[in-house]
Order: structure tokens, then sequence, then C-alpha cells
């Protein structure tokens, strides 16, 4: 049964390791569901205060077009764009590069902005089935006894270090992702030792193993991102 | 030392016990201040009835010398005294896992710096960094508010402004003219407005900036210290260690020339010197060990950020050239 009522306190509890919300995802009726619910109430929630604080930032900031100009003219006199030096870049890449940046960050205007409605509750369920998926395999090869429902259940609360994000309403306002990192381990590792029976030592194995898969995705995909945009990919 | 229970002489007794009223989300005061003046391993305290006053001023219930983890070892992260409950206050008035019950309205209890749950934790690390912010916050609007923009371009222009160019069209005088000039422009919204935005997103980075050193730092030390034979729990370690916030309010007045990276360092090597005797008290690891597990972590750290470091230089070079 869905309870969003209980959300908050599921959120908070869970924040500070108590093992309550764990087991209350676990014991119920349909825990991939309540868990699947509960992420995406969480990736909305993050959504929604990112498309206010992108609308707050673009209040605080000058028209991105006359910043990126006044930024070009600068490059220019530098010698960093095309052709001035050693270290340079091409104009069209820096363009390009600005308008998909400023689009990223909520700051260009346009409905283009709603895309982080959509792509924050997206981003958490992918997040979710990765821990919970991994996470599952992992504790049973150390002998845990809970269901792959019951792990989805429980593990969904690894999204909870994501209602940080709320702070990003007021512009400029950032959270670490090295912190929702390190919290979504330590909520993955309460996880597995609740829904999996598991001892300390063996939960806390199993939960690195998706850490570390979310790694091996993460960094050559940064790479990539990087080479992308020096490479003026972000046409 | 002082004793764990003051109570008012004059105070009224009622015939109904009542349970000590304390925050969910925050240690109490005197936890505070015995935390920041590292009396961890003080004896745990005791309820009693005025009446049952310590003529002498030893501890209620405790023999525990100064300084001194009764034992060695604290296990499950117990207070020390051995054997204390997730937490609980020790000694003989405090109801099955809850707080203690006071017949006098009026008395005052003092409560080990480990009675504390990771949720007084967090709402401790969140309070104080708020706090801490508070006053570069107020100092950041008015600066931003004077220039007529958001804070970022505001502080791009202070820092990247130099009054006396080294060299004329160097890149460093070209960038300094850019920032200036990006920081003259106007804001889509009114410019008071934009100050006040931005320094309010800048102050809730300190909390946010707080509770990822506690977390992921708390993580990497408490990880190692299990490795070398701690007992502790992790919510018990991030509880006790969540202390060593408070003296970095010094930093508070970072804003002020000299003076304020002073108290700013200060404040820093205090707070260190409170972790460590919390972690150290709270996971009954000998100094050596748990210097070890605090010192690790930051070379780990220190070398992983290295390798990406390279690791992007590769790759920005590579497409640059």
């Amino acid at each position: 049964m869905l309870r969003p009522r209980i959300y908050p306190e599921m959120m908070g509890k869970a924040l500070v390791l108590e093992a309550e919300p764990f087991i209350t995802m676990v014991d119920d009726d349909e825990p991939w569901a309540e868990g699947l619910f509960f992420t995406v109430c969480v990736g909305l929630l993050v959504g929604i205060a990112r498309v206010i604080g992108g609308l707050l930032m673009t209040a605080t900031m000058p028209p991105t077009g006359v910043m990126l100009e006044a930024i070009l003219r600068g490059m220019r006199q530098a010698g960093l764009l095309e052709g001035g030096g050693v270290l340079s870049i091409s104009e069209t890449i820096v363009r390009q590069d600005w308008h998909f940046l400023a689009t990223m960050l909520g700051v260009a205007g346009g409905w283009l902005r709603l895309y982080i409605l959509v792509a924050a509750p997206f981003l958490l369920v992918v997040q979710w089935l990765v821990v919970g998926g991994v996470g599952y395999v992992a504790a049973r090869q150390m002998g845990g006894r809970g269901s792959f429902s019951q792990t989805l259940g429980a593990t969904a609360l690894v999204a909870a270090p994501s209602a940080l994000y709320v702070v990003s309403i007021a512009p400029f306002a950032s959270v670490s992702g090295l912190l929702l990192f390190a919290w979504g381990l330590l909520i993955t590792y309460r996880a597995l030792e609740v829904a999996q029976d598991l001892p300390w030592q063996k939960a806390a194995v199993a939960a690195v193993i998706p850490l570390l898969v979310q790694l091996l995705i993460l960094l050559p995909a940064s790479i990539w991102f990087l080479r992308w945009l020096l490479q003026g990919g972000a046409v | 030392m002082t004793s764990y229970l003051e109570s008012s002489e004059n105070a009224e007794l009622t015939p109904v016990q009542r349970p000590f009223p304390r925050s969910a989300w925050l240690p109490t005061l005197q936890q505070m201040v015995d935390a920041v003046q590292l009396r961890f391993a003080a004896a745990p305290p005791v309820i009693s009835e005025p009446g049952d006053s310590k003529p002498d001023g030893s501890e209620p219930g405790g023999n525990v010398p100064d300084g001194n983890v009764p034992g060695g070892n604290v296990p499950d992260g117990n207070v020390p005294d051995g054997n204390v409950p997730d937490g609980n206050v020790p000694g003989g008035n405090v109801p099955d896992g809850g707080e203690p019950a006071l017949s006098n309205p009026a008395a005052v209890v003092r409560f080990h710096p480990f009675d504390l749950t990771m949720r007084q934790g967090l709402g401790l690390v969140c309070t104080v960094a708020l706090l801490a912010g508070l006053l570069p916050f107020i100092w950041n609007w008015t600066q931003a508010a004077s220039i007529g923009t958001a804070l970022p371009l505001a502080q791009a222009a202070r820092n990247w402004s130099s009054p006396t160019p080294v060299t004329p069209n160097s890149a460093l005088d070209i960038a300094a003219e850019t920032a200036q000039i990006v920081a003259g422009l106007p804001p889509r919204g009114p410019a008071g407005l934009a100050a006040f935005l931005s320094a309010l997103g800048e102050w809730l980075n300190w909390p946010m900036r707080w509770l990822a050193v506690w977390i992921v730092y708390g993580l990497a030390v408490a990880g190692m210290a299990l490795l070398l034979g701690a007992h502790s729990t992790l919510q018990h370690f991030y509880a006790a260690t969540s202390y060593a916030f408070i003296p970095l309010l010094l930093g508070a007045l970072a804003f002020v020339p000299v003076l304020g990276w002073l108290l700013g360092l200060a404040g820093v090597v205090w707070a260190v010197v409170v972790y460590f005797h919390a972690a150290r008290t709270i996971t009954g690891l000998d100094t050596l060990r748990m210097v070890m597990s605090m010192i690790a972590p930051v070379a780990l750290g220190a070398l992983a950020m290295l390798l990406w470091m390279m690791i992007v230089a590769n790759v920005v070079w590579g497409a640059l050239l």
C-alpha cells in the first residue's frame, strides 16, 4: 500500500540510519511498488526544487548572451580563441558548450528548463535499480535471505539523501555529489543488513559492490562527457 | 570535575516523575560545553533528587580518572563505564530506553556527551553551520548589494581586481577586466533581490559543506577504525564526532582581515582535537591507531584527487592540442 504521508519521516530516519524505515519497507505488501513510488516522489521533489531554483538563478544573473559576449571578448584578447595561441579553443565550441551548460543549469530560459522534472526521477530510479539489483545479487552470494522485492523496497531509501537537493531552490546553493555518494553507501549498507538479515561485515561488503559498479559506470562516463564538451559535441 | 547533576535547593518537588525535556534534534548546551572541553571520559550521569548531594564533589557513580576510558575499550559505542544500552543514560533513575525522569522540575540534569543520537548529531552540525554562516551571509549580502549584482559575480570582481597590474595586457589583467565587466552587467531581476538570493544560497552551502565533511570523512575514518579493531557502531561514531564542528564557529569571523584568518585556523585545530578525542573514546582505539585512522583517509583522498586531476588534465590537453 502506498503511504506517501510517512515518506518525510522515513527519509529522516533513514538518513540517521535507524532500522525502522527499512523494516517498514521490507514488511510492505508490495515493497518494490512502494520503493518505486518513493523514489519517483523524491525525484519529483528534487525536480521541482531545481526548476524553481533555475528560475530564481535566471533572475539573479545578467542575460546569459551578454555574459557570453563579454567572456568571449576577454578570451579573444588573451589569445585563448582559435588561432590565438597553443591552448586555444574554437569560438563555436565555446558558444555551443555555454548554451548547453546554461540549459543544464536551468538558466537558459524556455521550456527546456523543465527537462529536469523528468530527468531527476528517471536518474534516481536508474540508481535505485542498480543499487537494488547489484546489492541483491551480492547479498545473496554472502548468504542473505531476503527476497528481491524486499531488497528493492529497502534500497529505495537510497534516494533519501537526494532530498537535500531541495536547497538548490536558492540560487548557487549546491550539494556535494560525494556527500550523496557516501550517504547512499551508508543507507545501502543498512538496507542490505535489514532486508537480507546479514551480519554487519557481510552487509558492508555487499553494499560496497553496487558502489563500485556505479563508479565503473560514472568515471568513464564523466571523462567521455568532458571530452565531448571540449570537442564541441554539444551541437 | 563537576558533577553531572546540579539541583536547585529551593525547587518544589512534584509527586509525578516527568521525563527531562530535551530536544530530539540537538544535544544540551552542557553536553556541548563538556565536549569542546574534551570531557568525554568523565563519569556518566546519575540522576538524583535534591538531598543526594555530593559534598566532596566526587562524580556520582564515577571513579573514572579524567581522560581515561575504563578498561580501554568501549564496546558498541556505549558510554565509558560499560553496559549502557544504545545511548541511554546510565544510572538508576532513567526509564528504560527513554529520558531520565525528574520529580523536581527545577533540577538541571547534565547528560554525558555521548548520550547523543545521530539525529541530534545531524541537528548539531546543521545548526552550528547555519550559525557560523550567519555573519558571512550578512557580510556577503551587503557586499553584493553594494555592487548591485549576484554574490559570485561580486566575488569574482573582487578576487580578480588587481590595483597594480604586473604587466599590461597580460592574461591575468584581461581576466580581471573581464570579471569586472561581467560583474557590472545588470541582473535580469532587481539587483537587491539578486544580491539577497545569491547570498542566501551561499549561506545554505555552509551546512551542505559541513555535512559533506561529517559524512564522507566520518565514513572513511570509521571504516579505517573498524579495520584497526574499533567496535563502535556508525550511529554512535557519527553522533560523537558531531561535536567537532562546534569550534568551527570561530570560522564565522573569517571575513575579518588577519584576525579572522587566525581565529579560523584556531577553530580548525580545536575541531581536529575534539574529533580525535571523541573518536578515540567512542571507538576505544589507542592513540596511534586513531591517528592512523584519521590521517589515512586524508592521504588516500589526496592521492585519488591527484589521480583524477591528472586524468582530467590529460583529457583537456588532448582535446585542446
